[in-house]
C-alpha cells in the first residue's frame, strides 16, 4: 500500500469499497459519515451505490439511512445517463452519417454497457474526429444550432491553437457540454499518441451511430486522463475506471503483453505504468508484476508518491485544507501544466490563470452534482 | 420502542430516544449550553426524514434556533448525520464592514451570504436546498403534510395560494405536522416521511398565526427578506415527538384562500389531481419512472379535492372530516 | 435517434388508470402524458389493437372514426394524436 499522506483515515474505507464491496460488512456508521462524504466529492457515490445495490446478500449489513444516499446517488446517476443519451441521439441527428465519429468515456462505457459504467455519473459529451473532420464536425454542430460557450479571446485562442479540443459547444437550452477532439492527448504537449492507430483501430458497436476506441485505448486515454486534466481531485474516479477497464478488457497474459505493447506504441509507457502503480495499490487491481514496462527514476516515483495521494484523494470537505495538500496541489498542477503545454506557453497560461484567479471567484458552486 | 421505529431509524440515535433517557427539549437548556454545543459541531438535528449536523459561533443564530426549534431534542453523540453544515459569519475586512450570515454544506458555499442578522431564514432556505438537492431516494413534493394518528393528508398549492397559513393553522388544532414545505414521499413503502421544520410565515399570515391559537411560539420578525417580512412558527412537541413515524398519504387537497369566500369544495379527476402533484415536486423529472409510480399510487389511492375557504376554522373542520372518512386504501407495501 | 427497445414484452409505455383518466410514463423519453377520460379511450383502443407495437397513423384514424365516431380533425383529437406519435404509439 502507498501511504495515503494526510487524507482521511475513511479514505481506507472507501478505496477498500472500491476494491471489493464486501467490506460492508467492516463498515459502522461513523465511518459511513465520511466515506459517504468522500465518495461523493469524488463523485463516485453512484458507482459505489451500484456496486452495493446490485448484490443483495449485502444490503442487510448497510444501515438504512445509509441505503437512502446510495438510492438517492443511483437515482441522480440514472437521470444524468438519461440526459446523456437524448444528447447522444440529438448529436446523431445533426452530424452527417458517412463522418466517422467517435465517443469518448463516459458516453463509451454507457454505449458498450460495460459494468464500471453503472452509476457512473457522466460529466459531458467527449466525441473525437480524424483532425481533417474536425471543420465539418463543428460546421455541422453550428448550422444544428450548437453554440461555442462564451469565452475571452485567449481561452478561445488556446484551446484552437494548443489545445486538443475545440471550445466546449452547447445546444441552448441542453443541460450538456459537447467537447470535440480530434486526438486524446494536447497536440503541443509532450505525449504523442499515435493518432494514425487511434482512428484505424476505432471499433463499430451493433446499433449504435457512434464509434469508440479500440478496448486498449480506452485505459490508455484513460491513463492520460489521470495526468493531464485540471481537475486534480477528481482523478480517483480515472483510476477507478481503468481498474474497471482492465476488468472488462484485460484478461490473459497475452492481453497485458499487448496492452504494453501498445503503450509503447503510442509512446504512453510512463502515464501507464503509473496508472497501473495507484490502480494495484488503492483499488487491487490485478496487474501482473513483471510487465515489460520500463519504470521512472526512483527519486521520482518517491516524489510522485507523495504528490499524487494528496492531490489525486479526496478529502472530507469541511476539515481544513493542509499545507502538504496545498503545496502538493500546486506541484500536481504544475506538473499537469507542464505536460500540457511547450515551456513558451507554460509561462503565459500560468501567468494569465493567475491574472484571472484575482477576478472571477464564483460564489454558486454545486458540489452535489 | 416498537420494531417498527427501529427499522425507520438509526438504531443508535433511536436508544438515544427512547423513552427511558428523553434528552431535555432545546427550549430547557441554558442558552450558554446550547452556544457551546453548536461551537463545538455536535448538534445534531433529527428533521424526521433527515439528520443534519450544524456547528456555528453565531451568538444571535443560536439565540433564534433556539426559540424556533424549541421542542426539538439534541441527539447526542449520533454518529451519522445527512448533511453537514456550518452558519457562519462573514469573512476578511467585508466582516466588519457589512456583517454577514454564510451557510457552508460539506464547506461548499452553495449562495451568497444573507444579512448576519438573518442568519436563521438563512439556515433554513439552506437546509432545503440540501434537501432538494441530494435527497433524491424520496420524491420530493412541494407540499404541506399533515396528519391525524397516520393518516396523512397531502396539500400542495402554488405560492401565494395560503398554504403555509392552513398548514401552521391546522397544527395549532391539534394536526401532526409532518413539514410545511416538502412531502417526503417514500417511493418503496407509499409513506410520507415527516421533514419537520419551523413553517415561515410571510407578511400578513404572521400576525394572522399570531392572532390564531395562544400555543403557536413564533420566532423573531425578519423584516423585509428575499420573500418579504418573515417570522417562522415553531413546532409542536406532539408533532416534534412523532416525527420518526411515517404516515399513509389518504387525502390530497390543493387549498386556495380568497378573502370572503364562502367554503367550497370540489371533487378533481385522478389525472388533473396527479398533474398538480408530480409537477410541483422539486425532483418528479429527475426520480423519472420510480417517481411516476409513487406519484400515481397516491392519486389512484387518495380521493382529491379543491377547496376554497377564507375562514381558518371552517376549513380546518371540514378538512378533518373529509380525512377521517377518506376511504384511501393503501396501494404499495 | 436511438431507439429504444421496443418489443411488446419490454413495454415502453407505463400506463396508469386514474379514475377515468390516466397518466402514462414513455420510459425511453421520460416525459409524463396526461390522458383526460376521452384521451384515455383513445390510448386504450389504439393499444388494444396494436398490441404492444406501433400502429400506421392511416389505420388509426380509420379506428377512430369506426370505433368510437370521433372527428379526426378536431384540434383536440389533433393533440391527442400527437402525444400518442411522440410515445411511439403511431407510426408510418
Amino acid at each position: 500500500m502507498i501511504a495515503l499522506g494526510p487524507a482521511d483515515p475513511c479514505m481506507h474505507e472507501l478505496l477498500a469499497l472500491l476494491a471489493d464491496p464486501r467490506h460492508v460488512h467492516n463498515m459502522g456508521l461513523p465511518e459511513w459519515d465520511k466515506t459517504i462524504r468522500l465518495a461523493r466529492q469524488a463523485r463516485l457515490l453512484g458507482v459505489l451505490a451500484q456496486r452495493i445495490q446490485s448484490r443483495n446478500e449485502l444490503l442487510a449489513a448497510v444501515p438504512e439511512c445509509v441505503l437512502g444516499h446510495l438510492r438517492s446517488a443511483t437515482a441522480f446517476a440514472a437521470y444524468r445517463g438519461h440526459l446523456l443519451r437524448l444528447e447522444l441521439a440529438a448529436l446523431a441527428e445533426a452530424l452527417p452519417p458517412e463522418l466517422p465519429v467517435a465517443v469518448l468515456k463516459g458516453a463509451a462505457y454507457m454505449l458498450q454497457k460495460l459494468d464500471l459504467a453503472r452509476g457512473r455519473l457522466p460529466n459531458d459529451v467527449d466525441l473525437m474526429v480524424a483532425h481533417s473532420d474536425l471543420d465539418g464536425a463543428e460546421t455541422a454542430l453550428r448550422s444544428a444550432g450548437w453554440e461555442f460557450e462564451e469565452i475571452d479571446a485567449y481561452t478561445e485562442r488556446y484551446y484552437r491553437q494548443w489545445s486538443h479540443e475545440l471550445p466546449p459547444l452547447r445546444f441552448p437550452g441542453h443541460p450538456l457540454e459537447v467537447d470535440l477532439h480530434h486526438t486524446i492527448t494536447p497536440v503541443t504537449g509532450r505525449l504523442r499518441p499515435d493518432t494514425a492507430l487511434l482512428l484505424a483501430d476505432l471499433q463499430t458497436l451493433p446499433g449504435e451511430r457512434f464509434l469508440v476506441l479500440h478496448p486498449l485505448d480506452q485505459i490508455l486515454h484513460a491513463a492520460v486522463h489521470l495526468f493531464q486534466d485540471s481537475d486534480l481531485r477528481a482523478h480517483l474516479r480515472d483510476l477507478v475506471d481503468i481498474d474497471g477497464l482492465i476488468r472488462a478488457h484485460v484478461h490473459s497474459h497475452q492481453d497485458w503483453q499487448t496492452l504494453t505493447a501498445r503503450a509503447v506504441r503510442h509512446q504512453l509507457e510512463r502515464p501507464l505504468w503509473y496508472a497501473l502503480r495507484y490502480c494495484r495499490a488503492w483499488l487491487a487491481t490485478a496487474v501482473p508484476e513483471d510487465l515489460p514496462l520500463a519504470a521512472p527514476p526512483t527519486a521520482v516515483i518517491r516524489l510522485f508518491d507523495w504528490v499524487f495521494p494528496r492531490c489525486t484523494l479526496p478529502r472530507v470537505p469541511d476539515q481544513p485544507v493542509g499545507i502538504s495538500r496545498r503545496a502538493a496541489e500546486r506541484l500536481g498542477t504544475l506538473r499537469h501544466q507542464w505536460l500540457r503545454l511547450p515551456p513558451g506557453l507554460l509561462l503565459r497560461q500560468l501567468a494569465h490563470k493567475g491574472m484571472r484567479r484575482l477576478r472571477a471567484r464564483p460564489l454558486v458552486t454545486d458540489q452535489s452534482k | 420502542m416498537t420494531s417498527q421505529q427501529v427499522q425507520h431509524s438509526l438504531p443508535s440515535q433511536q436508544s438515544a430516544q427512547s423513552e427511558h433517557s428523553q434528552p431535555p427539549r432545546i427550549r430547557d437548556l441554558p442558552l450558554a449550553l446550547l452556544a457551546r454545543r453548536f461551537s463545538t459541531g455536535s448538534v445534531a438535528l433529527d428533521y424526521g426524514a433527515a439528520m443534519v449536523r450544524v456547528r456555528s459561533h453565531l451568538g444571535a443564530f443560536v439565540r433564534d434556533f433556539q426559540q424556533v426549534y424549541g421542542a426539538f431534542t439534541l441527539a447526542d453523540d449520533a454518529p451519522f448525520a445527512d448533511f453537514h453544515t456550518e452558519v457562519c459569519g462573514g469573512q476578511g475586512l467585508r466582516a466588519f464592514l457589512r456583517p454577514q450570515s454564510r451557510f457552508l454544506i460539506d464547506g461548499i458555499q452553495p449562495f451568497d451570504p444573507f444579512p448576519k442578522a438573518q442568519a436563521l431564514p438563512h439556515f433554513e432556505w439552506g437546509v432545503n436546498w440540501c434537501f432538494a438537492q441530494r435527497f433524491n431516494q424520496h420524491v420530493l413534493l412541494h407540499a404541506g403534510a399533515l396528519a391525524l394518528a397516520d393518516r396523512a393528508v397531502i396539500m400542495a398549492a402554488p405560492p401565494g395560494a395560503g398554504k403555509s397559513t392552513l398548514t401552521a393553522a391546522m397544527m395549532l388544532r391539534g394536526f401532526r405536522m409532518l413539514s410545511d414545505e416538502f412531502g417526503v414521499l417514500c417511493p418503496r413503502t407509499g409513506r410520507l416521511w415527516p421533514m419537520l421544520k419551523p413553517v415561515a410565515l410571510k407578511n400578513r399570515a404572521v400576525d394572522v398565526i399570531r392572532d390564531f391559537a395562544d400555543e403557536a411560539i413564533l420566532g423573531p420578525l425578519y423584516k423585509g427578506t428575499r420573500k418579504g417580512d418573515v417570522a417562522h412558527l415553531a413546532p409542536l412537541a406532539a408533532s416534534v415527538d412523532a416525527r420518526q413515524r411515517p404516515a399513509r398519504p389518504c387525502l390530497l387537497l390543493f387549498p386556495s384562500f380568497r378573502d370572503g369566500a364562502a367554503l367550497s369544495i370540489r371533487r378533481l379527476p385522478g389525472e388533473e389531481a396527479f398533474a398538480r402533484v408530480a409537477f410541483n415536486s422539486f425532483n418528479y423529472a429527475l426520480v423519472g419512472q420510480i417517481a411516476f409510480d409513487a406519484v400515481a399510487n397516491v392519486a389512484e389511492a387518495c380521493p382529491a379535492f379543491a377547496l376554497e375557504y377564507s375562514r381558518l376554522d371552517e376549513a380546518i373542520e371540514s378538512l378533518r372530516t373529509m380525512l377521517l372518512e377518506s376511504p384511501a386504501v393503501a396501494t404499495t407495501a | 435517434m436511438v431507439d429504444p427497445d421496443r418489443s411488446p414484452r419490454s413495454p415502453r409505455l407505463r400506463y396508469r388508470q386514474l379514475g377515468d383518466g390516466a397518466a402514462v410514463f414513455d420510459t425511453a423519453s421520460w416525459q409524463t402524458h396526461i390522458l383526460t377520460p376521452a384521451a384515455a379511450v383513445i390510448f386504450e383502443v389504439l393499444a388494444e389493437s396494436g398490441s404492444g407495437e406501433a400502429i400506421a397513423t392511416s389505420r388509426a384514424l380509420e379506428l377512430l372514426q369506426e370505433e368510437l365516431e370521433l372527428d379526426p380533425g378536431t384540434p383536440e383529437i389533433q393533440q391527442v394524436l400527437r402525444s400518442l406519435q411522440e410515445m411511439g404509439m403511431l407510426g408510418g
